[in-house]
C-alpha cells in the first residue's frame, strides 16, 4: 500500500524532513507547485506595484511618489509581471504538473534538471528583488538603450536576474521537449495527445530558441555598462535601435511563451465541459506550431516608429500571418460547443473571460497591425490596454481557469464554486473597467509610462483605477477560498469534472507518488467522449 | 491661440482631425472598428446560443453528436480572415508609404530633442523656439535628432510620431488642413520629466507667419532680461526650473540670484554670474543637494543669450 499515498504525504515526521521532502525532490508534481508558490508571490508582488501606479494615476497631481519613483515602480510592475510571472506562470507551474500526467508518464525526462531549473529560476528572482534596495530601475520592462545606459539605476544587476531566469526557461523547455519526444505512455500517438501537451510543446520550442538571444542581449548590455564597450550606446558608437532589434527578437516569441499555453488550457476546458472531441484538432494543434515558427518573424511590429519603411512593410505582412491561426483556434473552440452538454462549472466561466477578453485583444491587434493607425496608437495607453487584453484578458485568465480545473487534482480538495463565481464576476467587471478605458485614453492620444497627464484625460484614468480595485478585490476573494480549500475543502473524486484526459482518468485525486498505479495504455483519441448516435 | 482639447474635440475615439492624413486613419480605424464589432456579436451569440441550447440538463445528458471535422468550413474560416487581413494590410501600408515620402516642396524645421524639451530651427531666419509656428495649408517637413537618449515626436491630431535618436536623423511631414494650436507629446520613455516634455504646434496663415518670424527675429535686440524671459520659456527652462519658488526637477529662480547654495560634494558658493553661466554650460559640475544630476548642457547657446538669462534671473527677487 506504501507506494499507492499520495505525493503529498511525507512519509518521516518532523519539520526537517517535510523540508527536505519538499526542497529536494524530483516529483514533477511537487517541483511544479513550489514553482505555483513563488509565481503567485511574484504575481501578487507585481499586483501591488501596479494598484499602486494606478493610486498615483488618480491625480495628474502628486499623490503618493515623485516622477522617479513612479518610473521605479511601473517598471518593476512590468518586470514582475513579465519576467517572473507570465513567461514561467503556465508551463512552469500547471504545465509542469500537468505534462507527464496527461502523456501518462512517471516524470519529465529529466527530474533532477528540473529542480535545477526551479532553482535557478529563484535565484534569478531574488537577485531581482534585491536590485531594489541599490536603486530600483526606472527604464521601463524594455530596457531600452541609451537610457539604460545612462541611468543611475542598478540595470546591471536586475539585467543580471533576468538573464538568469532565462536558463531556467531554457531548461524548462528542453524537459518537456525530450519529454514529449521520449516518455508518452504506449499508444498515445502524437495525434493522441491532447491540445494542452502540443501547445505546450509548442511553447519549449519558443523557449528553447528564443531565450538564448535576449541572455546574449542582456549580457551585451552589461559588458557595454561595466566595460564601456560600444554596442548600443551611440556616444561609445553603437546604435540604440540594434538593441530594440535583439530585444524584441526575443520578447515578440515570448508573448506566445505566454499565450500558447493557455491557449492549450482552454482546448482542454471546452472539451471537459461540453463532454465534445475538439471540432478540428489538427487545424488547433498545427496551428499552435504555425504560431510558433511565424512568432519568431514579426518582432519589428514593435519598431513601427523607429525602423525602415520597408522593414515596416514586411512586418506588418507577417504580423497580419500570425493573427489567422489565433482566429482559426477561436472558432474551432465555439464550434466544439455544438451538440454537447454544457455545464457553466468554474473553470468554464474562465474559459469564457479568455474568449471574451482575447478576442478584444485579437481585434486591437489587428488594428496594429495596420502600419497608418500603429504610428498613431503606437507608446499610447491604447497599447497599454491591448496587451493587457492578451497578457492578462487571455494568458491570466486560463492561469486562473487552469488552477480552478486541476486544483481538485492538485490538493484532492474542492473550493467553494459559489465564491468562485463571485471572484470570477468580480475580476471580469474589474479588469474591463480598468483596461477598456485605457482604449479612449490612447487613441485620443495619451502616451503611456508619464508620471503626469492632462487634466482632460483625468477622468479616464479615474474610472480605471476604480477599476482595478475591483479586480484587486475578486483576486484577493479568489486566493482566499483557494489557501482556505487546502485545509477545509470537501474531499474530491478522482474525476470531478467528468474530464477524458489521463490525469482525470487513471490518476487518484493526489495522484500517487508515481503518478499512477499500473502504466496506462492509450488506445484511443484524447476526447473521446460518447455521443447518443454512438449508442444507438 | 487655445490650444485644441484632445478629449473634446474630434470623434469618440480621435482626438480632432487636423490633417489629409488623419482622416485616412481614421476612415480605415473606423471600419475595422465596426467589422470588429458586428465578428465579435455574432461570435458570442453563437456562443451563449450553443451554451444554452446544448446546456447539460435531464434530456442531455451526453453529447447529442461528436462532430469532429469539416474540412470545407474549417477552409472557409482560414481563407476569408486570410484575405481581409491581407486588404488591411495593404491598405495600410499604402496610406503609411504616403505619409513617409516627404514632398520635395516643404519647408523643413530642423527640430532637437532632449531632456526634456523640443528646439525648432526656423530655416527662413535661424532663430529657435520650443514652441513651434507653422504656415497653414503648406507642406512642413520636420527633422529630427536627440541630443541624449531616445525620445519620439508625437502629434495627435495628425494621427502621426516619429522616433528621434541620438545618432540618425529622422524625419516626419505633414500639411495642416485648419488653423490651430496642436499639442506634441514625448511618447518613448526618457526619464524623470518624460510627461512634461510637451510642446505645440500652431498653424497660422500666411500672413500670420511671416510676422510671427519677425517677432522672432526682433527678439535678437531686445534688453537682456526681456530676451531671457522670452529664452526661459523657449528654451523649455520652466520645464524644470519655476519662476513662483515651487520645487520642480530642478531649483526653483526666485531668489536664487545672490543666494548661498549647498553642493552634495560639501563645498558651498553663492550664486553669481560666473556661478549662473557654469550651470548653464556645465550643469553636471556643482549639484545642488536635494536634486539630481540630469540637466544637459546649453553650452550652444550664444553669449547674448545666456547674458540675457543671467539678466533675467536676477529680476527674480523674492
Amino acid at each position: 500500500m506504501s507506494a499507492n499515498i499520495s505525493y503529498l504525504q511525507c512519509p518521516e515526521k518532523g519539520f526537517k524532513n517535510l523540508l527536505k521532502f519538499w526542497l529536494l525532490t524530483v516529483d514533477h508534481k511537487k517541483i511544479g507547485i513550489m514553482y505555483l508558490f513563488f509565481i503567485l508571490t511574484s504575481f501578487l508582488l507585481g499586483g501591488v506595484f501596479a494598484l499602486l501606479v494606478r493610486i498615483e494615476l488618480l491625480s495628474p497631481e502628486k499623490i503618493l511618489f515623485t516622477a522617479k519613483q513612479y518610473n521605479q515602480i511601473f517598471t518593476l510592475h512590468g518586470i514582475f509581471m513579465v519576467f517572473l510571472f507570465v513567461v514561467p506562470s503556465i508551463p512552469a507551474s500547471i504545465g509542469n504538473f500537468v505534462l507527464p500526467l496527461q502523456i501518462g508518464a512517471l516524470d519529465v525526462a529529466f527530474p533532477k534538471l528540473n529542480l535545477a531549473s526551479l532553482y535557478i529560476y529563484v535565484v534569478g528572482a531574488i537577485i531581482a528583488a534585491l536590485s531594489i534596495f541599490i536603486g530600483a530601475v526606472d527604464t521601463g520592462w524594455t530596457f531600452y538603450t541609451p537610457y539604460s545606459s545612462t541611468t543611475d539605476t542598478a540595470v546591471v544587476m536586475m539585467v543580471f536576474g533576468a538573464f538568469v531566469m532565462g536558463f531556467s526557461s531554457i531548461l524548462t523547455g528542453l524537459n518537456f521537449i525530450v519529454t514529449v519526444h521520449k516518455l508518452r505512455a504506449p499508444g498515445m500517438t502524437w495525434r493522441r495527445m491532447p491540445l494542452m501537451i502540443w501547445a505546450l510543446y509548442a511553447t519549449s520550442i519558443i523557449q528553447v530558441m528564443a531565450t538564448p538571444v535576449i541572455a546574449i542581449t542582456l549580457l551585451l548590455l552589461i559588458v557595454e555598462k561595466t566595460l564601456g564597450i560600444g554596442i548600443f550606446s551611440p556616444k561609445l558608437g553603437g546604435d540604440p535601435v540594434l538593441f530594440q532589434h535583439f530585444f524584441w527578437f526575443y520578447s515578440h516569441p515570448v508573448v506566445y511563451v505566454m499565450i500558447l499555453p493557455a491557449m492549450g488550457i482552454i482546448s482542454e476546458l471546452v472539451t471537459t465541459f461540453s463532454k465534445k472531441r475538439i471540432f478540428g484538432y489538427n487545424f488547433v494543434a498545427f496551428s499552435s506550431i504555425a504560431i510558433a515558427v511565424i512568432s519568431f518573424l514579426v518582432w519589428g511590429h514593435h519598431m513601427f516608429t523607429s525602423q525602415s519603411q520597408y522593414a515596416n512593410a514586411l512586418f506588418s505582412f507577417l504580423t497580419f500571418l500570425v493573427a489567422v491561426p489565433s482566429a482559426i483556434k477561436l472558432f474551432n473552440w465555439i464550434a466544439t460547443l455544438y451538440k454537447g452538454t454544457i455545464e457553466f462549472r468554474a473553470p468554464f466561466l474562465w474559459a469564457f473571460a479568455f474568449i471574451f477578453m482575447f478576442s478584444v485583444g485579437g481585434f486591437t491587434g489587428v488594428m496594429l497591425g495596420v502600419i497608418s493607425i500603429d504610428i498613431h496608437l503606437h507608446d499610447t495607453y491604447f497599447i497599454v490596454a491591448h496587451f493587457h487584453y492578451t497578457m492578462m484578458g487571455g494568458t491570466v485568465m486560463a492561469f486562473f481557469g487552469s488552477l480552478h480545473y486541476w486544483w481538485p487534482k492538485i490538493w484532492g480538495r474542492m473550493y467553494s464554486e459559489g465564491m468562485a463565481r463571485i471572484a470570477f464576476f468580480l475580476v471580469f467587471i474589474g479588469f474591463n473597467v480598468t483596461f477598456f478605458s485605457q482604449f479612449f485614453l490612447g487613441s485620443k492620444g495619451m502616451p503611456r509610462r508619464y508620471y503626469t497627464y492632462l487634466e482632460e484625460f483625468q477622468i479616464y484614468h479615474q474610472i480605471s483605477t476604480f477599476g482595478s480595485w475591483i479586480l484587486a478585490l475578486g483576486i484577493i476573494i479568489m486566493f482566499t477560498y483557494f489557501l482556505n480549500s487546502i485545509f477545509t475543502g470537501k474531499k474530491s473524486p478522482p474525476n470531478p469534472w467528468g474530464g477524458s484526459t489521463l490525469e482525470w482518468s487513471k490518476a487518484e485525486s493526489p495522484p500517487i507518488e508515481h503518478n499512477f498505479a499500473e502504466p496506462p495504455v492509450v488506445t484511443g483519441g484524447p476526447y473521446d467522449y460518447p455521443s447518443r448516435q454512438d449508442k444507438k | 491661440m487655445e490650444v485644441e482639447s484632445l478629449v473634446k474635440e474630434g470623434t469618440e475615439w480621435f482626438p480632432a482631425a487636423a490633417t489629409d492624413f488623419s482622416g485616412k486613419v481614421d476612415f480605415v480605424y473606423y471600419v475595422i472598428y465596426y467589422s470588429s464589432i458586428a465578428i465579435f456579436v455574432v461570435l458570442l451569440a453563437v456562443f451563449f446560443y450553443f451554451c444554452i441550447r446544448y446546456r447539460k440538463n435531464k434530456n442531455n445528458q451526453v453529447a447529442e453528436k461528436q462532430v469532429e471535422h469539416n474540412y470545407k468550413l474549417e477552409v472557409t474560416w482560414t481563407i476569408i480572415p486570410l484575405i481581409l487581413v491581407m486588404i488591411l494590410f495593404a491598405w495600410g501600408f499604402i496610406d503609411f508609404i504616403k505619409s513617409y515620402v516627404v514632398p520635395s516642396d516643404a519647408i523643413e524645421y530642423r527640430v532637437v530633442g532632449q531632456k526634456w524639451n523640443w528646439i525648432y530651427t526656423y530655416p527662413e531666419i535661424g532663430a529657435t523656439s520650443s514652441e513651434l509656428v507653422v504656415p497653414v495649408g503648406e507642406n512642413v517637413k520636420l527633422s529630427f535628432v536627440s541630443r541624449d537618449v531616445l525620445h519620439s515626436f508625437f502629434i495627435p491630431n495628425f494621427r502621426i510620431k516619429r522616433d528621434v535618436l541620438p545618432n540618425t536623423y529622422t524625419t516626419l511631414w505633414f500639411n495642416v488642413d485648419a488653423p490651430g494650436k496642436y499639442r506634441v507629446f514625448c511618447t518613448e520613455f526618457c526619464g524623470d520629466g518624460h510627461s512634461t516634455m510637451l510642446s505645440s504646434i500652431s498653424a497660422v496663415t500666411r500672413e500670420e507667419y511671416e510676422e510671427h518670424l519677425k517677432t522672432l527675429e526682433a527678439a535678437n535686440n531686445l534688453p537682456p532680461a526681456e530676451l531671457g524671459a522670452q529664452l526661459y520659456k523657449s528654451y523649455g527652462c520652466n520645464a524644470c526650473h519655476s519662476i513662483d519658488g515651487s520645487n520642480l526637477i530642478g531649483p526653483t529662480w526666485l531668489g536664487l540670484w545672490g543666494k548661498e547654495r549647498e553642493f552634495t560634494d560639501g563645498t558651498r558658493a553663492i550664486a553669481d554670474e560666473n556661478y549662473l553661466r557654469t550651470s548653464i554650460i556645465a550643469p553636471g559640475q556643482e549639484i545642488v543637494v536635494g536634486y539630481n544630476n540630469v540637466m544637459p548642457s546649453f553650452a550652444y547657446l550664444t553669449e547674448t543669450q545666456i547674458i540675457g538669462l543671467i539678466e533675467y534671473i536676477k529680476t527674480l527677487e523674492n
